[in-house]
């Protein structure tokens, strides 16, 4: 009863192992799905929102905000799908969106530079220098993607709970670790745990609808209760107060809601 | 019949892991308790000396980075020599960063709480959890810096390791049973081949710990019992050297032949003949 949530780089072997933890444990395995859902809830192209979350933002993005929108929308669409607990979920930075949840098992899979290579000039029939070119550049998306988000390298092992390098270890063997890791006590579901998994849920899905809106804003829900920190005047806020009226009818479970003007965000807010 | 080399952001949890390990599986402890008496006996530095090597950095003093190199090239040959044997739990002698492309030796990083690490260096520094924050972001960059400069990787990086587990969320004692059930794997049995890469290691650091004073810039690989050492050195001194190097490394135990490749130095030449 939890929710795994496997990071990894192109031609890592990551998918495999995702997918063949998903088949172990019978748990539901997502990667492309989140990317349908959001088009579907935010009416936005697949092929759109593909390049958004995979490029790192430009200069003009990161004045823009696109970006941050598009993240806002896959959160949101994430966060639905996993509410429900025994989810395997590989693809676009699933620990930093699901940061917070006690009963996420967060597993970073990495292969040696040499075996992606190979895999790769196997899989586009590429020359190797071409093959190294092309997942150099990938990772270097990735790194840049997730600085530019959230501040930290998607390399750096503390963003997770486990980190398994295949090369001495094999797939099976990487299957074997997370299915043990799932199984501790730790990263089972409690009411607690879920309660936060409902909230985050919540919390993403206004900020998606404030972000369509074009309001720049960070969002906590705690048992319900709403609090939006926004930059501005005080007929922003009266904006904000106003568009808060009219969320679809759909985001239920609000208990309270709260707009504060000015102030630094809580750490634990979106 | 394995090794198991533990490598952590934190000392204490460093030297807990392994040494839960080491009695849970009744396996032997290499530390720097047992290596170092060895090296400062053997090479005559001091156990301060040796405890810098491994913890600071050299000034920007080529005298200071030739002595810094020395010392661990020391400890290198000690460590690597104990290797040789199985069934081993390796801590706190940076083996993480030398010992490479052996399949029976397990690398593991066990990253420590968070919020203990914090904890701990407001105790020590007194430091508000701000600031300690900030002290252990730049530990963490002396010790990507430190292991850069002297193995040319970074021992923050993870891809360095078979396994790392982050006890944030994960307790020690199921992180150790992971790691006793991985190193049970039959890959991590030694095996005629990966004992020869390992006495490969050894021949490298015998080597270099008897080369390095007299050649501080000196390259050296071991292939099966053959020692190839490259250096750069002037056209007129080439079989000189030459003869020097095959006469100090000639009597290693376990070297067959001695291959020496001696390349023009260029801008020594240079410098001479502007004298």
């Amino acid at each position: 009863m939890s929710i795994i949530t496997i990071s990894r780089g192109s031609y890592s072997m990551g998918k495999e192992v995702a997918e063949r933890v998903a088949a172990k444990l019978q748990y539901q395995c997502l990667s492309r799905e989140v990317i349908l859902d959001a088009s579907d809830l935010y009416h936005i192209p697949e092929i759109k929102l593909i390049k958004a979350i995979h490029d790192s933002p430009t200069i003009l993005e990161r004045i823009g905000g696109n970006k941050k929108a598009y993240v806002a929308y896959y959160q949101s669409a994430l966060a639905g799908r996993v509410r429900e607990d025994n989810v395997v979920y590989h693809g676009l930075a699933g620990h930093m969106l699901l940061k917070g949840i006690p009963h996420v098992l967060k597993v970073r899979i990495i292969a040696d530079l040499e075996d992606r290579i190979a895999i790769e000039m196997k899989r586009e029939n590429v020359a190797r220098q071409e093959a190294m070119d092309i997942i150099k550049k990938d990772d270097e998306e990735r790194r840049k993607w997730t600085q530019s988000l959230y501040g930290v390298d998607p390399w750096d092992s503390h963003l997770y709970d486990l980190v398994v390098h295949i090369h001495k270890f094999t797939v099976d063997d990487a299957v074997n670790f997370i299915c043990d890791a799932a199984n501790l006590s730790q990263f089972r579901a409690t009411k607690e745990s879920r309660e936060k998994m409902n909230d985050l849920a919540l919390a993403s899905r206004i900020k998606a609808f404030l972000i369509e809106k074009r309001f720049d804003v960070s969002i906590l829900s705690e048992f319900g209760n709403i609090l939006i920190y926004a930059k501005g005047d005080d007929r922003l806020i009266s904006r904000i107060d106003e568009a808060m009226k009219n969320l679809p009818e759909d985001i239920g479970g609000i208990n309270n809601i709260e707009i504060h003007q000015n102030i630094t965000p809580h750490e634990k807010a979106i | 019949m394995s090794i198991i080399i533990i490598s952590s952001d934190s000392k204490e949890i460093e030297q807990k892991t392994a040494s839960l390990i080491a009695r849970s599986l009744g396996y032997r402890t290499i530390d720097r308790e047992g290596i170092f008496p060895v090296v400062s006996d053997k090479y005559k530095v001091s156990e301060d000396e040796l405890i810098g090597a491994l913890e600071n950095r050299p000034s920007v003093f080529r005298k200071s980075i030739r002595q810094w190199n020395l010392r661990l090239s020391f400890i290198r040959e000690a460590v690597v020599e104990e290797l040789l044997q199985d069934n081993l739990v390796c801590h706190g002698l940076a083996a993480h960063l030398y010992v490479l492309g052996v399949s029976h030796v397990l690398r593991v990083r066990v990253l420590s709480k968070e919020d203990e690490k914090i904890q701990q260096v407001m105790e020590r520094s007194g430091a508000n959890r701000q600031s300690a924050l900030k002290i252990l972001e730049k530990e963490k960059k002396f010790r990507s810096r430190w292991s850069s400069d002297l193995f040319d990787m970074d021992e923050t990086d993870s891809s360095r390791y078979d396994l790392s587990i982050n006890l944030n969320n994960i307790d020690l004692e199921d992180a150790i049973k992971l790691i006793e059930e991985t190193i049970s794997y039959r890959k991590f049995k030694a095996m005629t081949y990966s004992m020869r890469c390992m006495q490969d290691l050894a021949l490298v650091s015998r080597a270099r710990a008897i080369l390095l004073p007299r050649f501080p810039d000196v390259r050296v690989q071991a292939s099966s019992g053959r020692l190839i050492i490259s250096l750069l050195s002037l056209k007129r001194e080439k079989e000189k050297k030459t003869k020097i190097i095959k006469d100090m490394t000639g009597n290693i135990q376990g070297v067959d032949y001695v291959e020496v490749h001696v390349f023009n130095d260029y801008f020594g030449h240079a410098a001479q003949s502007f004298r």
